[in-house]
């Protein structure tokens, strides 16, 4: 092997090893702990403006509900006026 | 003196507060206290409060909004806030619109119609009264109801105890000790001792005790005593109502917040700033004792485990104002609550003098990233139920959407249905039902009619005979000017309404012209008294020598006496509808005509309307032969494809006659339909009614347009004969339609119709205003019904909207003896005033029922309203509910052919529901549900199970209620906001009916710097150089317009002024001015365009009308008297109309078409040709034709 390569070689396991040092747990990088008590801050955020979407997603399933309800007791009385009027229509 | 005894109680603890502290005592029953700290009284109540307010508590459901809420949210919370005597707040008393309902003059739950903000203080109070049931009535100054108090005090305690907190309170409560909530209730109720008890923990030293005291309406007041378990008092409890922390950092020069407090001492204490991890932090500690001392301090920090990681002590000087600073880098290695206390002892270390300490959080970084994948699995785990929800919720939409699809197929289907009927009804009655067209002639009989409008008339006030009370006898023989008919009297205060005057130095003091008036006008004093007297000289021809003659009109507020010659011919009270008083000694040749109009006080009599009175309506000299007849009912049925014609006689004479009734349909000249006749007998005085029914299936339908038809108007021409003698020919207009309601929504003439009406449509006083704004409110704001909220001119209302195919819903109050001592339902109903009331809607039903516009009868006005919902009202709204319910069941009776509903009345429900009236009508009417969508408009049809009409909906927002803000740019957008939003849901939940408050008043103007806004060029700096100087240079009689009218002659009230106005649209619109567009659209115009359903256009014509000028020899004959007779075959009988004192007779035909013309006395005929005129958006008389008609040759 060439010591160019070897040169190369080195260099990609140095890279490989500091890569794969980056991803392992309990080994902190200095001001780490501040940058996950932002994450926390930032996630708690996240989780108040989910919890008011969800609300209000949950809200209009209500009103979607509501409406069903309402639109299904529409059309049983539009039925019901339906099957009068028609009777009504041909009658003497 | 109960009270003063607890002043001798002892205190065992030592609490110093700084000098200056002290609180002055300012409230009710209470005396000078001294003493920073109050004991409680012998019983345990405490009875020295922080006490603050008035905070909103409107109701709410289920609970009033402040109890439920947190009013102090500005300060932190109810939870949080630290009070102080003098903290102050502010608290905000929305106007409720929703309350504010016209016609009732306010209000919401405080009386305001604005929005207030309140100053809020929290100040001291010391209840010396002998009831420890502290009082806050009038404490608040207005806000006397619904409303919120808080009350605090800090009660000082030697040592930790469990204790009970019994309260007393009217209304509700919620109970807070150290920030914690205690709980609460919330309900009406009186205070009393103890009527709730809570567990509560004291601590060693201070406890913050918050109550919030919610009051609804009547007393407010509250109690709380401090016992043991067993409800005994303590008698080493005291309160303070100043928190020492706040006191020392006032005093102390260099700390701006004092964070902990013990005995004497008092420290401001830090540790790094947040986030905390372990490692090095920086300490420091501020710490200040009461009394300059010199001390020695202990400064110890300890961590999460306990250890001690930090100490030092040291010598210094404490004093209260410059607090003596310690400072240190601490390391801390362990997560946790580290402590940092300052331990004060005295120079010798004997006594401890203060034990300061502040806990502060070390977070630890492994749990930190154990949470944070704890928060990252929540997140996520709730993007997962955001997904699963949401595509729930498209399959949801789907779903509605599915089913709003199927509900229109089944509108669709029940459309298709009435088509079908009418063609089984066509088929049945096959060709015996069809439409001919055969000439029609009209026969000369007894019937004419005559005109007497103009200024061919002299006024005179009454003689006042004291407050309200007039001569009602004698007309005076002096003071007689000239005048006219009709002409509008009006009530002393309205007079700046009407005309550029005003009362001289008051509302109620003789009249001053302003100097805006045109030159030389003024306005005389007899149209401002409570009596009106008018006279004329008439001509009775000689071919009137053998029949009745009447004075007739329409509209006469209040009391009606007709003379003829001195001689009373008869009297009318009570104003709406036609009247007809015969003149029985009407003898060919002159006469003077002398009529006396009261307005309704000065007869003792009830009339919702004072304001303006007169000979409002047109007046004729009508005649007809002794067998005639009285009066027509013509009824349409779409669904029955029928015609009825209701025919009543009077054999006025002195035999009996035995004729034949015949009814006829004609238009444009042509018979298009023949009743069957019928013979009938009539003895001398008596009357007969004949009903004649006929099949008619392909009539022109009359309808507001589009798929629903044109107003066609049909003449009913009804024929009394006896023999081959005609007696008798009456002609009535009408129109064949149908409007009824099916399942939830109505339907005309077989095609469903979502009601979008407006409540201004009908509120100006001249014809040709009212044409103009009709056709406005089409155009440019889809306007389709006009509700005539009570004003005057219903008949001249309903007449235009037939001609040109609006709907109308007229509106009338009845005379329910509300009030303090109102009759119960059952006496009522046996009194006069019930019969008035009945007397007064048959006339109404019979003035308005052959109008084809007119399709729902409102029978009275927000008898149940959110405005009159408080419980003290509720026994006499049921009582006025169901009073009210006996009208609109009466006038159903007299006409079931059109819908009756109640306005504003279907109740003051919600959710929990409420009281609602009963029985339960055809329409739910609600007033105003746009405050309310959620509840009161969203799945209306299942909320309702009936068509709904909002009878009033979206509020103006220019006026009264909105602080007379005018019609600001910013605001006119608003409200454009406003339409699109609640207009636009309407039609997304096609609710079946509204009457907006509406776009009659919020389109058509707008207050432009430039002034560009309405047609007269009005803006700010206009209003202000008016309300300067009184007069405004480019505009000499601003806000009063000068009306030319070509003549007083002819139909129609003619008001001398046109009065701008800028916040209310039809205000703005320019109905006389050639010069000028009619209106200028806003955005509000262009909101309810875009949100509401199309409609189509109006009639493309206006009546017919002309201004004929009769001359003689080239010179005008004043008061000609013009007899116009058809010449084509229009239905009608002679016309007659009285020129002005000019010659010229202003003549408004139902048909247009060749007339043969004639002046009464004079030799000449000739035919006139009075086309049809094209109802053009033009001001101004242009419109006009001018014909003349020379005598003389």
């Amino acid at each position: 092997m060439r010591l160019s390569a070897v040169i190369v070689c080195i260099c990609l396991a140095l890279l490989a090893a500091a890569f794969v040092g980056l991803g392992q747990p309990g080994e902190e990088a200095p001001g780490e702990p501040q940058a996950v008590y932002q994450e926390c801050q930032e996630l708690q955020q996240q989780i108040e403006e989910l919890d008011a979407e969800l609300k209000h997603l949950a809200h209009q399933e209500q009103s979607l509900a509501e409406a069903r309800e309402n639109y299904q007791y529409v059309l049983e009385r539009n039925a019901e006026l339906v099957a009068e009027l028609e009777d009504w229509a041909e009658a003497e | 003196m109960r009270a003063s005894h607890r002043r001798t109680c002892c205190l065992l603890l030592p609490l110093v507060l700084l000098a200056g502290s002290q609180v002055c005592c300012v409230a009710q029953g209470e005396q000078d206290v001294a003493p920073d700290q109050y004991p409680l009284d012998e019983e345990g109540f405490v009875r020295d409060w922080l006490v603050a307010g008035p905070y909103p508590n409107p109701p709410g459901d289920p609970y009033p909004a402040g109890y439920e809420g947190d009013p102090l949210e500005r300060l932190g919370g109810e939870a949080a806030v630290e009070p102080y005597a003098g903290m102050t707040d502010e608290a905000e008393f929305l106007a409720d619109k929703g309350r504010l309902i016209a016609g009732i003059g306010s209000t919401n739950a405080w009386g305001f119609t604005e929005t207030k903000v309140l100053p809020v203080q929290w100040a001291p109070i010391h209840w010396e009264e002998e009831s420890p049931i502290i009082s806050l009535d009038d404490r608040f100054g207005e806000i006397r109801d619904w409303l919120v108090a808080y009350a605090a005090c800090w009660v000082l305690s030697r040592n930790e105890r469990n204790v009970q907190m019994r309260v007393g309170s009217d209304d509700g409560y919620k109970l807070y000790l150290n920030h914690e909530s205690l709980g609460g209730i919330s309900l009406s109720r009186a205070a009393a001792e103890d009527q709730n008890v809570h567990q509560g923990r004291l601590r060693e030293g201070l406890n913050l005790v918050l109550l919030k005291i919610s009051e609804r309406t009547g007393g407010h007041a509250f109690c709380l005593r401090i016992t043991d378990g067993k409800g005994e008092p303590y008698d080493d409890l005291a309160v303070v109502l100043s928190h020492p922390k706040r006191e020392y950092a006032l005093g102390c020069q260099n700390l701006d917040e004092v964070d902990v407090v013990d005995r004497e001492g008092f420290a401001q204490l830090r540790l790094g700033e947040e986030p905390r991890f372990p490692g090095t932090l920086g300490l420091r500690a501020m710490v200040g004792l009461a009394t300059e001392t010199a001390c020695s301090v202990r400064v110890l920090v300890t961590d999460g485990g306990d250890r001690e990681v930090f100490s030092d002590t040291l010598t210094a000087e404490l004093s209260p104002d410059r607090a003596y600073p310690i400072e240190a880098e601490v390391t801390i290695d362990r997560p946790g609550d580290a402590t940092v206390a300052a331990l004060v002892m005295d120079a010798q270390g004997d006594e401890t003098l203060a034990h300061l300490e502040r806990a502060f959080e070390v977070l630890d970084p492994d749990a930190l990233r154990l949470r944070r994948d704890q928060l990252r699995h929540e997140v996520a785990e709730r993007r997962e139920r955001r997904a699963a929800l949401e595509a729930r919720l498209a399959e949801a939409e789907q779903e509605v959407a599915a089913l709003r699809d199927r509900v229109a197929e089944q509108y669709e289907r029940i459309q298709a249905i009435y088509a079908r009927r009418r063609e089984v009804l066509s088929e049945r009655y096959g060709e015996e039902a069809r439409s001919i067209e055969e000439p029609f002639e009209p026969v000369a009989t007894a019937r004419e009619v005559l005109c007497l409008n103009g200024d061919g008339w002299e006024i005179a006030g009454a003689r006042s005979l004291g407050r309200y009370a007039i001569d009602a006898e004698n007309p005076p023989e002096e003071g007689w000017e000239p005048g006219w008919v009709p002409m509008m009297g009006v009530e002393k205060y309205f007079r700046g309404r009407y005309f550029p005057a005003r009362g001289d130095g008051g509302p109620y003091r003789p009249t001053k012209v302003l100097d805006c008036a045109p030159d030389g006008w003024t306005l005389s004093d007899a149209r401002i008294g409570d009596g009106l007297w008018y006279r004329t000289t008439i001509e009775i021809p000689q071919r009137w020598s053998d029949r009745h003659v009447f004075f007739h009109t329409e509209y006469a507020q209040h009391l009606l006496k007709v003379y003829l010659d001195g001689e009373l011919c008869g009297t009318h009270s009570g104003w709406p509808g036609v009247i007809d008083i015969e003149l029985p000694n009407a003898t060919p040749g002159r006469h003077e005509l002398l009529v006396l109009t009261q307005r309704a006080r000065s007869v003792g009599e009830w009339s919702h309307l004072n304001q303006y009175f007169g000979l409002l309506g047109d007046v004729f000299l009508t005649t007809c032969s002794d067998v005639a007849v009285t009066d027509t009912w013509v009824i349409t049925s779409w669904r029955d494809a029928t015609v009825e014609n209701r025919v009543w006689l009077l054999n006025r004479g002195e035999e009996s006659r035995t004729v034949t009734v015949a009814c006829e349909a004609v238009l444009d000249g042509k018979t298009r339909l023949r009743l069957d006749s019928r013979q009938v007998e009539l003895k001398p005085g008596t009357r007969a009614e004949v009903r004649l029914t006929r099949p008619w299936t392909d009539p022109q339908l009359w309808g507001i347009g589009g798929e629903y038809g044109d107003p066609t108007l049909y003449q009913m021409v009804t024929t009394v004969s006896e023999g081959d003698r005609v007696l008798d020919q009456h002609y009535q207009r009408f129109g064949f339609r149908e409007l009824w309601i099916a399942g939830f929504h109505y339907y005309l003439n077989g095609k469903r119709i979502f009601i979008q009406g407006d409540n201004f449509g009908a509120h100006v006083t001249s014809r040709p205003a009212l044409v103009l704004l009709q056709k406005a409110l089409r155009e440019s704001a889809n306007v389709n019904a006009i509700r005539n909220h009570f004003w005057f001119q219903q008949g001249l209302c309903a007449r235009v909207a037939d001609e040109l195919g609006m709907l109308v819903l007229p509106q009338w109050y009845p005379d329910l003896g509300a009030g303090p001592n109102a009759l119960s339902v059952e006496e009522f109903l046996t009194t006069q005033r019930h019969r008035d009331n009945l007397r007064r809607y048959a006339r109404w039903v019979r003035w308005l029922r052959n109008h084809p516009s007119v399709v729902i009868y409102c029978t009275d006005n927000e008898i149940f309203t959110q405005a009159w919902d408080t419980p003290e009202k509720l026994e006499a709204n049921i009582r006025n509910d169901r009073l009210g319910a006996v009208y609109g069941r009466y006038v159903k009776a007299l006409d079931p052919t059109r819908l009756v509903t109640r306005d504003g009345d279907e109740g003051t429900w919600g959710k929990l529901g409420k009281w609602q009236q009963q029985p339960p009508a055809e329409i739910a009417n609600y007033h105003y549900p746009d405050f309310n969508v959620d509840d009161l408009v969203e799945n209306w049809q299942s909320l309702y199970e009936k068509p709904v009409l909002f009878g009033e909906t979206l509020y103006c927002s220019y006026g009264a209620w909105d602080g007379w803000i005018d019609a600001i740019p910013s605001q006119v957008a608003a409200k454009a906001r406003r339409v699109r939003d609640v207009v636009g849901t309407y039609r997304d939940l096609e609710v079946s009916g509204w009457v907006g408050m509406g776009p009659g008043n919020d389109c058509f103007t707008e207050l432009k710097e430039d002034g560009s806004g309405n047609p007269w060029g009005v803006s700010p700096a206009i209003i202000a150089e008016y309300k300067a100087n009184g007069q405004v240079e480019s505009l000499p009689h601003y806000p009063y317009f000068p009306i030319d009218w070509p003549s007083l002659s002819g139909p129609g009230l003619k008001p001398e002024f046109y009065r701008f106005q800028s916040v209310y649209g039809h205000g703005s619109i320019n109905p006389c001015d050639a010069g000028r567009p009619v209106y200028v659209p806003n955005a509000v115009n262009a909101a309810y365009q875009d949100a509401t359903w199309p409609m189509p256009p109006l009639s493309r014509h206006r009546p017919t009308e002309a201004l004929v000028t009769v001359t003689e020899h080239g010179e005008p004959v004043p008061l000609a008297r013009l007899v116009l007779t058809p010449a084509d075959g229009q239905a009608s009988e002679p016309l007659g109309v009285r020129a002005d004192t000019q010659g010229r007779a202003w003549v408004l035909l139902e048909e247009p078409g060749r007339y043969d013309a004639r002046v009464e006395g004079k030799e000449t005929a000739t035919t006139l040709d009075f086309g049809p005129i094209g109802l053009e958006m033009q001001a101004g008389f242009g419109y006009l034709p001018r014909l003349e008609m020379e005598v003389g040759q």
